[in-house]
């Protein structure tokens, strides 16, 4: 085209100007130009092009991407900005579409001068490498590819990269992971010698083959492969090439290819891209797109902060790490345990205690106090029962020994008792001697004396028989007493004891008897406990209203025995509490009393308690089951 | 001595033994008073007469200490023989020091019984002929002249008939005169004897001149 390259020799007379003028003009222009570079000076960011020969928003690229900037934050001051293109050599190739990028490029970035072009993949380098002259010839390149093959040789002036090598090794190593006794690999996908980027494969392929047998099932149709899949052999793994176009042409993103493959899969997958990881495969070997960015961003800031590129030098890293889906591990039976050192492991649901650390502490925490509360609870408890226990024992003991004294104290009064009628049946004999001597004696009142005699000795034998009832080795068990007959016998005792202290007695019973299973002393303590205490409680009484009474009747299957008196009543609050040991309200009161009773009563399975009677007093009852035979 | 036959009187709350004890004693030819309880006995008060109390120790309402208490207090005099059905020796002791004849043990045997009531009566009579005697003495005393009086006074502190009739102001004839009447009216025959009633009647102790 016409240029306006050519010079003319003319100066258009307007603009002669002196040597001087020249000068002037010179030194004014640079005068201007040079005061942006004098004054404090914004440097426009320096623009960096990523480069990267996948398919748009590639999870690998983006995070690679995202990788740069971190580092390039971490490692330079100097302010940039990333620009970012995608080559998707997948589903693109040939010369006609180099001819499309370099166009679209030069254009694109004419007025975008830039300072670095990170190029990610082989195949993206490869590109570069063949426009170099005409894409950016003098911006430095920096590199990362995963092709370990890359010749040197044919590397660009003015680039420098890291070389993270894939191996199919590497996966077949992870492949082994999850078949351990791996005889057979199927290479699944598209032909390896369409993906630049894999293309190395085909060369550790002849190696592979010494160790397992290659089932080459690449270039096939997505439906013929899903069949193919669906019936290898136990000894076998999968590797699958992603598919961006299947051997039927059709294309396709190659993760959702692998996830219609692993569908249809009878075997575990192996990938070697770590954004494949979750569709569908069981694991393989990734580079990570992070370790990888952070190799190619702290190059890219070396440049930026000044460095040339061809003073750093080339890094081979090998950044491939064994990565596997937890879940696909759990469905072909491998335990995690397999897994080498450095082995990555995804999709690991984080067991209850990882994601519920906080929450299974404070609930085992929660669970340790509770268990040691109902340990420590359980300990008293027992405490308890011991102490219970030996408080029973005891009070056994003391209701034994009150039984003692009872029964000491109705010996006594027994042997009272008896010496009234002995008295009088001596008396009475040694009167009819008497009389007998004299000269006519009065025969009637003879007979009233024999009569007399003969009732007084009857009531010294029942006297005695109260006595042997008392001295007899009780069975305590067992043994039926009839309620009326004791608590008539107890009144023999009682009256006296009521008559003493001015206390008149009125006593009530069912005509019936009352068998109950107790001991008839047992029975015998509990009354005259229950009788003595009203007669006590009567004793600020005036005489003429001191009234005892008994009532003894039947209730269902019960008997109950009520005593009552006409004293001061008891505290409403301390209806419960007489019957605790050791509480009384007498001076002279042990406090037992009661509590005997109630472990009396309690024994033969009856209940005790205290009440207050409206017209004043108290009354205190018992109920005792009747032993069978009377039952209705 | 009176010749109705003396009173007993028996309180105990056991009707048997009431009844039988006092068969015994009328058989025995005693005059019997039954009471069921103490307080029917208080109602109803007999006379002092011949006679004893026979009480029963543990009886409702009053005891038998308790009676002997109120019994004394009330000056009543009959002897008290205590009957009980228990053997109880502190009760006894202090039955005894309270002033009972004695404290007996039931069942009891006539021979025991009837002893005891003897010794009863016997006291009884030695302390009413001792009233009897007393009250007569004094009679005897206030029978004496002033004269007599002072005289008797003083002859019973032993003094001589001069020494008398001079702090008197008499002659010793009217001293010895007065003190033959003295002797004579209290029927005794020696100055001992005259010593031994002033002494009962408490004169001896009284201020000298009479």
């Amino acid at each position: 085209m016409a240029g306006t390259a050519y010079r003319t020799d003319r100066r258009p007379r307007c603009h002669a100007m002196g040597l001087g003028a020249r000068l002037f003009t010179a030194i004014w222009l640079m005068a201007i130009l040079a005061t942006p570079l004098c004054a404090v000076a914004q440097p426009s960011p320096r623009a960096v092009l990523i480069v990267d020969e996948s398919e748009p928003g590639s999870p690998f690229s983006s995070r690679f991407n995202a990788q740069i900037h971190a580092t390039l934050d971490a490692e330079t001051a100097q302010p940039y900005a990333i620009y970012a293109e995608s080559l998707d050599f997948g589903h693109f190739g040939g010369t006609d579409y180099d001819a499309v990028l370099r166009t679209y490029f030069v254009d694109k970035y004419r007025a975008k001068p830039l300072s670095v072009v990170v190029v990610l993949g082989s195949s993206a380098l490869e590109f570069l490498t063949r426009t170099r002259s005409q894409i950016w010839p003098d911006v430095p390149l920096v590199f990362a590819a995963f092709d370990g093959g890359i010749a040197r040789a044919s590397l660009p002036a003015n680039a420098t990269g890291t070389i993270a090598p894939r191996r199919l090794q590497d996966l077949v190593k992870s492949a082994r992971v999850l078949v351990p006794k791996l005889a057979r690999i199927a290479l699944v996908g598209e032909q390896l010698e369409r993906q630049p980027f894999r293309e190395h494969y085909r060369r550790e392929l002849a190696q592979l083959v010494k160790e397992v047998d290659v089932i080459d099932l690449t270039g096939l149709p997505l439906a013929e492969i899903k069949t193919r899949v669906a019936s290898l052999p136990d000894d076998a793994a999968i590797v699958y090439i992603p598919i961006y176009i299947d051997g039927a042409g059709i294309s396709h993103n190659p993760a959702e290819a692998l996830t219609i493959v692993a569908a249809a899969a009878n075997r575990p997958i192996v990938v070697d891209s770590d954004s494949l990881i979750g569709l569908g495969a069981g694991g393989g070997s990734a580079i990570s797109a992070e370790d990888l960015g952070r190799e190619a961003g702290r190059m890219v800031a070396r440049i930026l902060n000044g460095e040339r590129a061809t003073d750093i030098p080339i890094a081979v890293k090998d950044l491939a790490r064994p990565i596997f889906d937890a879940r696909q591990l759990k469905r072909w039976g491998v335990s995690e345990i397999a897994l080498a050192d450095g082995s990555e492991l995804r999709f690991r649901e984080p067991n209850a205690w990882e994601r519920y650390r906080w929450q299974i502490l404070a609930i085992a925490g929660v669970l340790a106090i509770q268990s040691l509360l109902i340990a420590w609870l359980l300990y008293e408890h027992r405490r308890r029962e011991a102490a219970e226990g030996e408080s029973r024992l005891h009070l056994l003991e003391v209701t034994q020994m009150d039984r003692a004294v009872t029964m000491s104290a109705m010996s006594t009064s027994i042997a009272h008792e008896i010496n009234q009628p002995l008295s009088a049946i001596l008396s009475n004999a040694e009167a009819a001697e008497m009389i007998l001597a004299e000269k006519s004696p009065d025969l009637n009142h003879l007979k009233e004396i024999v009569a007399d005699i003969r009732r007084d000795d009857l009531r010294a034998v029942d006297i005695i028989k109260h006595l042997r009832a008392l001295l007899k080795q009780d069975e305590i068990d067992g043994q039926i007493v009839d309620l009326s007959k004791v608590l008539n016998d107890t009144l023999e005792i009682v009256r006296p004891q009521a008559a003493e202290h001015g206390v008149a007695v009125d006593v009530k019973a069912e005509p019936a008897s009352m068998p109950v299973r107790a001991d008839s002393v047992h029975l015998q303590q509990v009354l005259i406990n229950l009788a003595m205490n009203a007669i006590d409680a009567m004793q600020n009484v005036p005489a003429s209203k001191r009234m005892l009474a008994l009532r003894i009747n039947r209730q269902d299957d019960e008997v109950m025995v009520s005593v009552a008196d006409t004293g001061e009543g008891i505290a409403p609050d301390k209806l419960n509490s007489i019957f605790e040991p050791f509480v009384t309200t007498k001076e002279q009161g042990t406090g037992l009393g009661l509590s005997i009773a109630r472990t009396i009563i309690g024994r033969y399975g009856g209940r005790i308690w205290a009440e207050n009677r409206p017209e004043g007093g108290a009354i205190f009852r018992f109920t005792l089951n009747l032993a069978e035979a009377q039952r209705a | 001595m009176s010749t109705e036959a003396p009173v007993i009187h028996v309180v105990d709350d056991d009707t048997s033994v009431r009844t039988a004890l006092g068969r015994l004693l009328r058989a025995a030819g005693y005059q019997v008073c039954v009471y069921e309880s103490a307080s029917h006995l208080l109602e109803q008060l007999p006379a002092a007469e011949r006679g004893c109390l026979l009480l029963d120790v543990r009886m409702p309402g009053l005891s038998g200490p308790q009676l002997q208490d109120v019994l004394a207090k009330m000056g009543f005099a009959l002897p008290i023989i205590f009957l009980t059905g228990h053997g109880d020796i502190p009760m006894s002791v202090r039955a005894i020091k309270a002033g009972a004849e004695d404290f007996l043990s039931k069942p009891v045997s006539k021979k025991v019984l009837l002893e005891a009531v003897d010794r009863a009566l016997r006291r009884y009579d030695e302390t009413h002929a001792h009233d009897v005697q007393m009250s007569l003495y004094r009679d005897l005393l206030s029978s004496l002249t002033p004269r007599e009086r002072e005289v008797f006074g003083l002859v019973v502190r032993g003094k001589l008939n001069k020494q008398i009739a001079h702090e008197l102001g008499t002659s010793e004839r009217t001293i010895k005169a007065h003190r033959h009447n003295i002797m004579q009216k209290f029927k005794v025959k020696s100055l001992a004897e005259l010593v031994s009633i002033a002494e009962r009647l408490g004169v001896l102790t009284a201020p000298a001149d009479g």
